[in-house]
Protein backbone atom coordinates (compact mmCIF):
# COMPACT_ATOMS: atom_id res chain seq x y z
CA UNK A 1 0.00 0.00 0.00
CA UNK A 2 1.32 3.41 -0.99
CA UNK A 3 0.88 6.47 1.30
CA UNK A 4 -1.56 7.85 -1.32
CA UNK A 5 -3.67 4.71 -1.04
CA UNK A 6 -3.68 4.95 2.76
CA UNK A 7 -4.87 8.56 2.45
CA UNK A 8 -7.72 7.49 0.14
CA UNK A 9 -8.73 4.60 2.41
CA UNK A 10 -8.54 6.88 5.47
CA UNK A 11 -10.59 9.60 3.80
CA UNK A 12 -13.28 7.11 2.74
CA UNK A 13 -13.43 5.66 6.26
CA UNK A 14 -13.66 9.02 8.03
CA UNK A 15 -16.16 10.44 5.52
CA UNK A 16 -18.39 7.34 5.80
CA UNK A 17 -18.39 7.46 9.60
CA UNK A 18 -19.04 11.23 9.72
CA UNK A 19 -21.91 11.03 7.20
CA UNK A 20 -23.42 8.02 8.98
CA UNK A 21 -23.37 9.95 12.29
CA UNK A 22 -24.81 13.05 10.58
CA UNK A 23 -27.74 10.97 9.30
CA UNK A 24 -29.03 10.96 12.89
CA UNK A 25 -29.04 14.79 13.05
CA UNK A 26 -32.53 16.20 12.21
CA UNK A 27 -31.22 19.28 10.38
CA UNK A 28 -28.92 17.18 8.21
CA UNK A 29 -31.74 14.72 7.45
CA UNK A 30 -34.04 17.54 6.32
CA UNK A 31 -31.26 19.08 4.22
CA UNK A 32 -30.53 15.69 2.69
CA UNK A 33 -34.16 15.28 1.58
CA UNK A 34 -34.14 18.82 0.12
CA UNK A 35 -31.01 17.99 -1.82
CA UNK A 36 -32.46 14.72 -3.09
CA UNK A 37 -35.69 16.49 -4.09
CA UNK A 38 -33.72 18.84 -6.35
CA UNK A 39 -31.76 15.95 -7.78
CA UNK A 40 -34.75 13.72 -8.59
CA UNK A 41 -36.97 16.60 -9.74
CA UNK A 42 -39.75 16.24 -7.17
CA UNK A 43 -41.30 18.90 -4.96
CA UNK A 44 -40.83 18.53 -1.23
CA UNK A 45 -43.91 17.24 0.62
CA UNK A 46 -46.23 20.05 1.72
CA UNK A 47 -45.58 19.16 5.36
CA UNK A 48 -42.30 17.88 6.82
CA UNK A 49 -42.28 14.12 6.41
CA UNK A 50 -40.42 12.30 9.21
CA UNK A 51 -41.05 8.98 7.43
CA UNK A 52 -39.39 10.23 4.23
CA UNK A 53 -36.46 11.69 6.17
CA UNK A 54 -36.05 8.46 8.15
CA UNK A 55 -36.17 6.44 4.93
CA UNK A 56 -33.46 8.52 3.28
CA UNK A 57 -31.36 8.46 6.46
CA UNK A 58 -31.66 4.66 6.71
CA UNK A 59 -30.78 4.26 3.05
CA UNK A 60 -27.77 6.56 3.42
CA UNK A 61 -26.51 4.65 6.47
CA UNK A 62 -26.88 1.29 4.72
CA UNK A 63 -24.93 2.51 1.69
CA UNK A 64 -22.24 4.08 3.88
CA UNK A 65 -21.83 1.00 6.07
CA UNK A 66 -21.58 -1.10 2.91
CA UNK A 67 -18.97 1.18 1.33
CA UNK A 68 -16.98 1.25 4.56
CA UNK A 69 -16.96 -2.56 4.77
CA UNK A 70 -16.07 -2.85 1.09
CA UNK A 71 -13.16 -0.44 1.47
CA UNK A 72 -11.87 -2.15 4.62
CA UNK A 73 -12.07 -5.59 2.97
CA UNK A 74 -10.15 -4.36 -0.09
CA UNK A 75 -7.46 -2.79 2.12
CA UNK A 76 -7.22 -5.96 4.25
CA UNK A 77 -6.89 -8.04 1.09
CA UNK A 78 -3.97 -5.91 -0.08
CA UNK A 79 -2.24 -5.57 3.31
CA UNK A 80 -2.55 -9.25 4.23
CA UNK A 81 -1.11 -10.38 0.89
CA UNK A 82 -4.24 -12.32 -0.09
CA UNK A 83 -4.27 -10.14 -3.20
CA UNK A 84 -0.76 -10.32 -4.70
CA UNK A 85 0.96 -6.97 -5.14
CA UNK A 86 4.48 -5.60 -5.40
CA UNK A 87 6.15 -3.56 -2.68
CA UNK A 88 6.13 -0.73 -3.69
CA UNK A 89 3.16 -1.35 -6.04
CA UNK A 90 3.75 -1.07 -9.78
CA UNK A 91 2.95 2.27 -11.42
CA UNK A 92 2.39 3.96 -8.07
CA UNK A 93 -0.40 1.52 -7.18
CA UNK A 94 -2.84 2.38 -9.99
CA UNK A 95 -4.52 -1.04 -9.97
CA UNK A 96 -4.53 -1.17 -6.14
CA UNK A 97 -6.17 2.27 -5.94
CA UNK A 98 -8.95 1.15 -8.26
CA UNK A 99 -9.38 -2.04 -6.27
CA UNK A 100 -9.92 -0.01 -3.07
CA UNK A 101 -12.35 2.34 -4.81
CA UNK A 102 -14.02 -0.71 -6.35
CA UNK A 103 -14.48 -2.13 -2.85
CA UNK A 104 -16.10 1.17 -1.90
CA UNK A 105 -18.62 1.04 -4.76
CA UNK A 106 -19.36 -2.68 -4.43
CA UNK A 107 -19.98 -2.17 -0.71
CA UNK A 108 -22.23 0.81 -1.45
CA UNK A 109 -24.26 -1.25 -3.93
CA UNK A 110 -24.53 -4.22 -1.58
CA UNK A 111 -25.58 -1.95 1.31
CA UNK A 112 -28.22 -0.21 -0.84
CA UNK A 113 -29.53 -3.56 -2.15
CA UNK A 114 -29.72 -5.20 1.28
CA UNK A 115 -31.55 -2.19 2.68
CA UNK A 116 -34.01 -2.04 -0.25
CA UNK A 117 -34.73 -5.76 -0.03
CA UNK A 118 -35.19 -5.93 3.72
CA UNK A 119 -36.78 -2.62 4.72
CA UNK A 120 -40.40 -2.81 5.85
CA UNK A 121 -42.36 -0.09 4.10
CA UNK A 122 -45.00 1.47 6.39
CA UNK A 123 -48.45 0.40 5.18
CA UNK A 124 -50.93 3.33 5.06
CA UNK A 125 -54.20 2.58 6.78
CA UNK A 126 -56.63 4.47 4.54
CA UNK A 127 -56.92 4.93 0.81
CA UNK A 128 -54.10 3.49 -1.27
CA UNK A 129 -52.80 4.38 -4.71
CA UNK A 130 -51.15 2.15 -7.28
CA UNK A 131 -50.00 2.47 -10.86
CA UNK A 132 -52.25 0.78 -13.44
CA UNK A 133 -49.35 -0.28 -15.68
CA UNK A 134 -46.51 -2.66 -14.85
CA UNK A 135 -42.99 -1.27 -14.46
CA UNK A 136 -39.61 -2.71 -15.34
CA UNK A 137 -35.97 -1.80 -15.03
CA UNK A 138 -36.13 0.44 -18.13
CA UNK A 139 -38.42 2.75 -16.17
CA UNK A 140 -35.84 3.33 -13.45
CA UNK A 141 -32.47 3.14 -15.18
CA UNK A 142 -31.49 5.33 -18.11
CA UNK A 143 -29.85 3.49 -21.03
CA UNK A 144 -26.49 5.07 -20.11
CA UNK A 145 -26.65 3.27 -16.74
CA UNK A 146 -28.46 0.10 -17.78
CA UNK A 147 -26.49 -0.66 -20.93
CA UNK A 148 -23.36 1.19 -19.79
CA UNK A 149 -22.75 -1.20 -16.89
CA UNK A 150 -22.90 -4.20 -19.24
CA UNK A 151 -20.68 -2.53 -21.84
CA UNK A 152 -18.13 -1.50 -19.19
CA UNK A 153 -17.88 -5.01 -17.75
CA UNK A 154 -17.72 -6.44 -21.28
CA UNK A 155 -14.86 -4.07 -22.14
CA UNK A 156 -13.07 -5.11 -18.95
CA UNK A 157 -13.41 -8.80 -19.84
CA UNK A 158 -12.13 -8.18 -23.40
CA UNK A 159 -9.08 -6.31 -22.12
CA UNK A 160 -8.49 -9.03 -19.51
CA UNK A 161 -8.62 -11.74 -22.19
CA UNK A 162 -6.21 -9.76 -24.38
CA UNK A 163 -3.83 -9.28 -21.44
CA UNK A 164 -4.02 -12.96 -20.49
CA UNK A 165 -3.31 -14.01 -24.08
CA UNK A 166 -0.37 -11.65 -24.32
CA UNK A 167 0.97 -12.85 -20.96
CA UNK A 168 0.67 -16.52 -21.93
CA UNK A 169 2.45 -15.94 -25.21
CA UNK A 170 5.14 -14.32 -23.02
CA UNK A 171 6.02 -11.11 -24.79
CA UNK A 172 8.79 -10.57 -22.28
CA UNK A 173 6.38 -10.36 -19.37
CA UNK A 174 7.18 -13.47 -17.36
CA UNK A 175 6.64 -13.64 -14.46
CA UNK A 176 3.21 -12.04 -14.82
CA UNK A 177 3.06 -8.44 -13.65
CA UNK A 178 1.15 -8.30 -10.30
CA UNK A 179 -0.61 -5.21 -11.64
CA UNK A 180 -2.33 -7.46 -14.17
CA UNK A 181 -3.50 -9.81 -11.42
CA UNK A 182 -4.97 -6.92 -9.40
CA UNK A 183 -6.58 -5.51 -12.57
CA UNK A 184 -7.96 -8.98 -13.34
CA UNK A 185 -9.45 -9.19 -9.85
CA UNK A 186 -11.11 -5.80 -10.40
CA UNK A 187 -12.64 -7.01 -13.70
CA UNK A 188 -13.80 -10.33 -12.23
CA UNK A 189 -15.31 -8.46 -9.29
CA UNK A 190 -17.12 -6.35 -11.91
CA UNK A 191 -18.53 -9.48 -13.57
CA UNK A 192 -19.77 -10.85 -10.24
CA UNK A 193 -21.24 -7.49 -9.22
CA UNK A 194 -23.00 -7.20 -12.60
CA UNK A 195 -24.73 -10.56 -12.11
CA UNK A 196 -25.62 -9.70 -8.51
CA UNK A 197 -26.88 -6.24 -9.50
CA UNK A 198 -29.15 -7.69 -12.22
CA UNK A 199 -30.68 -10.14 -9.72
CA UNK A 200 -30.96 -7.55 -6.94
CA UNK A 201 -32.61 -4.88 -9.11
CA UNK A 202 -35.15 -7.43 -10.37
CA UNK A 203 -36.01 -8.41 -6.79
CA UNK A 204 -36.28 -4.76 -5.74
CA UNK A 205 -38.71 -4.01 -8.55
CA UNK A 206 -40.86 -6.99 -7.53
CA UNK A 207 -41.45 -5.46 -4.10
CA UNK A 208 -44.73 -3.67 -3.50
CA UNK A 209 -45.03 0.10 -3.11
CA UNK A 210 -47.91 0.81 -0.71
CA UNK A 211 -48.64 4.53 -1.12
CA UNK A 212 -51.22 6.80 0.52
CA UNK A 213 -51.00 9.38 -2.29
CA UNK A 214 -49.59 9.82 -5.79
CA UNK A 215 -46.94 12.03 -4.19
CA UNK A 216 -45.86 9.19 -1.90
CA UNK A 217 -45.74 6.83 -4.88
CA UNK A 218 -43.58 9.30 -6.81
CA UNK A 219 -41.16 9.49 -3.88
CA UNK A 220 -41.12 5.69 -3.65
CA UNK A 221 -40.19 5.62 -7.34
CA UNK A 222 -37.48 8.22 -6.75
CA UNK A 223 -35.98 6.20 -3.88
CA UNK A 224 -36.10 3.07 -5.99
CA UNK A 225 -34.38 4.84 -8.90
CA UNK A 226 -31.61 6.13 -6.60
CA UNK A 227 -31.10 2.65 -5.17
CA UNK A 228 -30.84 0.83 -8.50
CA UNK A 229 -28.45 3.50 -9.79
CA UNK A 230 -26.23 2.98 -6.76
CA UNK A 231 -26.29 -0.75 -7.40
CA UNK A 232 -25.21 -0.52 -11.06
CA UNK A 233 -22.44 1.95 -10.23
CA UNK A 234 -20.29 -0.93 -8.93
CA UNK A 235 -20.16 -3.09 -12.10
CA UNK A 236 -19.83 -0.01 -14.30
CA UNK A 237 -16.91 1.46 -12.38
CA UNK A 238 -15.19 -1.90 -11.85
CA UNK A 239 -15.42 -2.77 -15.54
CA UNK A 240 -14.00 0.58 -16.62
CA UNK A 241 -11.31 0.76 -13.96
CA UNK A 242 -10.26 -2.87 -14.46
CA UNK A 243 -9.88 -2.30 -18.19
CA UNK A 244 -7.85 0.86 -17.59
CA UNK A 245 -5.69 -0.74 -14.89
CA UNK A 246 -4.86 -3.69 -17.11
CA UNK A 247 -4.29 -1.45 -20.13
CA UNK A 248 -1.93 0.86 -18.27
CA UNK A 249 -0.04 -2.11 -16.79
CA UNK A 250 0.29 -3.66 -20.25
CA UNK A 251 1.60 -0.37 -21.60
CA UNK A 252 4.16 -0.32 -18.82
CA UNK A 253 5.18 -3.93 -19.48
CA UNK A 254 5.62 -3.32 -23.19
CA UNK A 255 7.62 -0.17 -22.51
CA UNK A 256 10.31 -2.12 -20.63
CA UNK A 257 12.94 -2.98 -23.20
CA UNK A 258 10.49 -2.13 -26.00
CA UNK A 259 9.99 -5.86 -26.74
CA UNK A 260 7.00 -5.42 -29.01
CA UNK A 261 6.59 -1.85 -30.40
CA UNK A 262 3.39 -2.72 -32.30
CA UNK A 263 1.87 -4.12 -29.10
CA UNK A 264 2.77 -0.95 -27.22
CA UNK A 265 1.03 1.19 -29.85
CA UNK A 266 -1.99 -1.14 -29.87
CA UNK A 267 -2.39 -1.08 -26.10
CA UNK A 268 -1.90 2.70 -25.94
CA UNK A 269 -4.62 3.17 -28.54
CA UNK A 270 -6.87 0.80 -26.59
CA UNK A 271 -6.34 2.72 -23.35
CA UNK A 272 -6.98 6.04 -25.10
CA UNK A 273 -10.18 4.70 -26.69
CA UNK A 274 -11.43 3.52 -23.28
CA UNK A 275 -10.51 6.85 -21.67
CA UNK A 276 -12.28 8.77 -24.47
CA UNK A 277 -15.32 6.51 -24.02
CA UNK A 278 -15.38 7.31 -20.31
CA UNK A 279 -15.20 11.06 -20.94
CA UNK A 280 -17.93 10.89 -23.62
CA UNK A 281 -20.18 8.77 -21.38
CA UNK A 282 -19.63 11.15 -18.45
CA UNK A 283 -20.52 14.22 -20.55
CA UNK A 284 -23.63 12.51 -21.95
CA UNK A 285 -24.60 11.33 -18.47
CA UNK A 286 -24.38 14.85 -17.01
CA UNK A 287 -26.32 16.35 -19.93
CA UNK A 288 -29.10 13.73 -19.93
CA UNK A 289 -29.76 13.87 -16.16
CA UNK A 290 -30.23 10.10 -15.67
CA UNK A 291 -31.30 10.69 -12.05
CA UNK A 292 -34.61 12.05 -13.46
CA UNK A 293 -35.07 9.28 -16.01
CA UNK A 294 -37.75 7.60 -13.84
CA UNK A 295 -39.68 10.91 -13.81
CA UNK A 296 -39.76 11.12 -17.59
CA UNK A 297 -40.87 7.47 -17.87
CA UNK A 298 -43.31 7.10 -14.99
CA UNK A 299 -44.43 10.65 -14.27
CA UNK A 300 -44.27 12.45 -17.64
CA UNK A 301 -46.70 15.17 -16.53
CA UNK A 302 -44.57 15.94 -13.48
CA UNK A 303 -41.42 15.88 -15.59
CA UNK A 304 -42.98 18.27 -18.10
CA UNK A 305 -44.12 20.59 -15.30
CA UNK A 306 -40.67 20.43 -13.70
CA UNK A 307 -39.10 21.28 -17.03
CA UNK A 308 -41.35 24.32 -17.42
CA UNK A 309 -41.39 25.52 -13.81
CA UNK A 310 -38.42 27.02 -11.95
CA UNK A 311 -38.95 24.63 -9.01
CA UNK A 312 -39.62 20.88 -9.07
CA UNK A 313 -43.26 19.92 -9.61
CA UNK A 314 -45.49 17.89 -7.34
CA UNK A 315 -46.95 14.50 -8.21
CA UNK A 316 -50.25 15.74 -6.79
CA UNK A 317 -50.64 17.49 -10.15
CA UNK A 318 -51.20 14.10 -11.77
CA UNK A 319 -54.25 13.18 -9.72
CA UNK B 1 -53.53 5.73 -11.21
CA UNK B 2 -55.67 3.22 -9.33
CA UNK B 3 -57.11 3.65 -5.89
CA UNK B 4 -59.39 1.68 -3.60
CA UNK B 5 -61.55 3.43 -1.03
CA UNK B 6 -61.94 1.14 2.00
CA UNK B 7 -65.05 3.03 3.16
CA UNK B 8 -66.89 2.83 -0.16
CA UNK B 9 -70.09 0.79 -0.49
CA UNK B 10 -68.85 -0.45 -3.87
CA UNK B 11 -67.00 -3.75 -3.69
CA UNK B 12 -63.21 -3.42 -4.13
CA UNK B 13 -63.15 -5.65 -7.22
CA UNK B 14 -65.82 -3.45 -8.82
CA UNK B 15 -63.91 -0.26 -7.94
CA UNK B 16 -60.83 -1.73 -9.57
CA UNK B 17 -62.68 -3.04 -12.63
CA UNK B 18 -64.46 0.29 -13.21
CA UNK B 19 -61.25 2.31 -12.97
CA UNK B 20 -59.42 0.04 -15.38
CA UNK B 21 -62.31 0.16 -17.87
CA UNK B 22 -62.35 3.98 -17.68
CA UNK B 23 -58.62 4.18 -18.24
CA UNK B 24 -58.75 1.81 -21.20
CA UNK B 25 -61.64 3.78 -22.71
CA UNK B 26 -60.08 7.21 -22.27
CA UNK B 27 -56.78 5.95 -23.66
CA UNK B 28 -54.65 6.53 -20.55
CA UNK B 29 -54.08 2.76 -20.60
CA UNK B 30 -53.08 2.21 -24.20
CA UNK B 31 -53.43 -1.06 -26.06
CA UNK B 32 -50.48 -3.34 -25.33
CA UNK B 33 -49.78 -1.88 -21.88
CA UNK B 34 -48.81 -4.62 -19.46
CA UNK B 35 -50.78 -4.65 -16.22
CA UNK B 36 -49.15 -5.34 -12.84
CA UNK B 37 -49.26 -8.94 -11.66
CA UNK B 38 -52.22 -9.93 -9.50
CA UNK B 39 -50.03 -10.35 -6.42
CA UNK B 40 -48.20 -7.04 -6.91
CA UNK B 41 -51.37 -4.99 -7.44
CA UNK B 42 -53.05 -6.68 -4.47
CA UNK B 43 -50.09 -5.81 -2.23
CA UNK B 44 -49.93 -2.23 -3.51
CA UNK B 45 -53.64 -1.61 -2.96
CA UNK B 46 -53.91 -3.62 0.27
CA UNK B 47 -56.60 -5.96 -1.04
CA UNK B 48 -56.80 -9.74 -1.43
CA UNK B 49 -55.21 -11.29 -4.54
CA UNK B 50 -58.52 -12.98 -5.30
CA UNK B 51 -60.14 -9.54 -5.58
CA UNK B 52 -57.63 -8.42 -8.23
CA UNK B 53 -57.88 -11.81 -9.97
CA UNK B 54 -61.67 -11.50 -10.15
CA UNK B 55 -61.43 -7.97 -11.62
CA UNK B 56 -58.89 -9.19 -14.21
CA UNK B 57 -61.10 -12.19 -15.10
CA UNK B 58 -64.11 -9.96 -15.71
CA UNK B 59 -62.06 -7.48 -17.74
CA UNK B 60 -60.76 -10.35 -19.85
CA UNK B 61 -64.26 -11.70 -20.36
CA UNK B 62 -65.39 -8.23 -21.50
CA UNK B 63 -62.47 -7.96 -23.95
CA UNK B 64 -60.64 -5.10 -22.20
CA UNK B 65 -57.55 -7.12 -21.35
CA UNK B 66 -55.95 -10.34 -22.52
CA UNK B 67 -53.69 -12.80 -20.73
CA UNK B 68 -50.59 -13.94 -22.58
CA UNK B 69 -49.54 -16.93 -20.51
CA UNK B 70 -46.56 -16.26 -18.27
CA UNK B 71 -45.98 -12.84 -19.85
CA UNK B 72 -48.90 -11.43 -17.87
CA UNK B 73 -52.04 -9.43 -18.65
CA UNK B 74 -52.11 -6.75 -21.33
CA UNK B 75 -54.61 -4.12 -22.37
CA UNK B 76 -56.42 -5.28 -25.51
CA UNK B 77 -56.90 -3.05 -28.50
CA UNK B 78 -60.45 -1.69 -28.59
CA UNK B 79 -62.86 -0.95 -31.48
CA UNK B 80 -62.89 -2.27 -35.04
CA UNK B 81 -59.76 -3.90 -36.58
CA UNK B 82 -58.56 -0.60 -38.11
CA UNK B 83 -58.89 1.20 -34.78
CA UNK B 84 -57.14 -1.67 -33.03
CA UNK B 85 -54.17 -1.45 -35.39
CA UNK B 86 -54.08 2.30 -34.91
CA UNK B 87 -53.93 1.83 -31.14
CA UNK B 88 -51.13 -0.70 -31.42
CA UNK B 89 -49.18 1.68 -33.69
CA UNK B 90 -49.77 4.54 -31.24
CA UNK B 91 -48.45 2.41 -28.40
CA UNK B 92 -45.30 1.55 -30.37
CA UNK B 93 -44.79 5.24 -31.18
CA UNK B 94 -45.28 6.26 -27.54
CA UNK B 95 -42.79 3.61 -26.38
CA UNK B 96 -40.22 4.88 -28.88
CA UNK B 97 -40.73 8.51 -27.80
CA UNK B 98 -40.20 7.49 -24.14
CA UNK B 99 -37.15 5.45 -25.10
CA UNK B 100 -35.64 8.51 -26.79
CA UNK B 101 -36.47 10.70 -23.78
CA UNK B 102 -38.50 13.14 -25.91
CA UNK B 103 -41.39 15.18 -24.54
CA UNK B 104 -45.03 14.21 -25.03
CA UNK B 105 -45.86 17.72 -26.30
CA UNK B 106 -43.26 17.50 -29.07
CA UNK B 107 -44.41 14.00 -29.99
CA UNK B 108 -48.05 15.11 -30.23
CA UNK B 109 -47.08 18.11 -32.35
CA UNK B 110 -45.16 15.86 -34.76
CA UNK B 111 -48.04 13.40 -35.02
CA UNK B 112 -50.51 16.23 -35.66
CA UNK B 113 -48.24 17.70 -38.33
CA UNK B 114 -47.72 14.29 -39.93
CA UNK B 115 -51.46 13.60 -40.03
CA UNK B 116 -52.20 16.98 -41.61
CA UNK B 117 -49.49 16.61 -44.22
CA UNK B 118 -50.88 15.80 -47.68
Amino acid sequence: MTPFLWVIAGFVTVASVVLAVLSFVPAYRAASVRMQARSVGLALPAEPSPALEADFAGRTRASLIGSLLGTVLAVLGLVSGVIPTEDPPALGGVAETWLVLGGFYVGMGVGAAVRALTVRTPVPSGERFARAGAVDIRDYLAPIDRIGSRVAVGAGVVVLVVAATVSITAFGMTPVNPGLIVGGIVVLLGVVSLVVSEVATRRILERSQPAASPEALAWADATRAITVREIVTAPMSLGVWGALAIGITLTDSFSVGNQWPAGLILVNVLVLVIAAGIVAAAIYSIASRPQQHYLRRLWPDVAAAAGAAPSPASAEATR
Amino acid sequence: MLTISPGSSVAPFEQLRTQLVEQVRDGSLAAGTRLPTVRRLAEDLGIAPNTVARAYRELEADGFIETRGRNGSFVSAQGDPAEQQGQVAARAFADRIKQLGLSADDALAWVTAALRAP
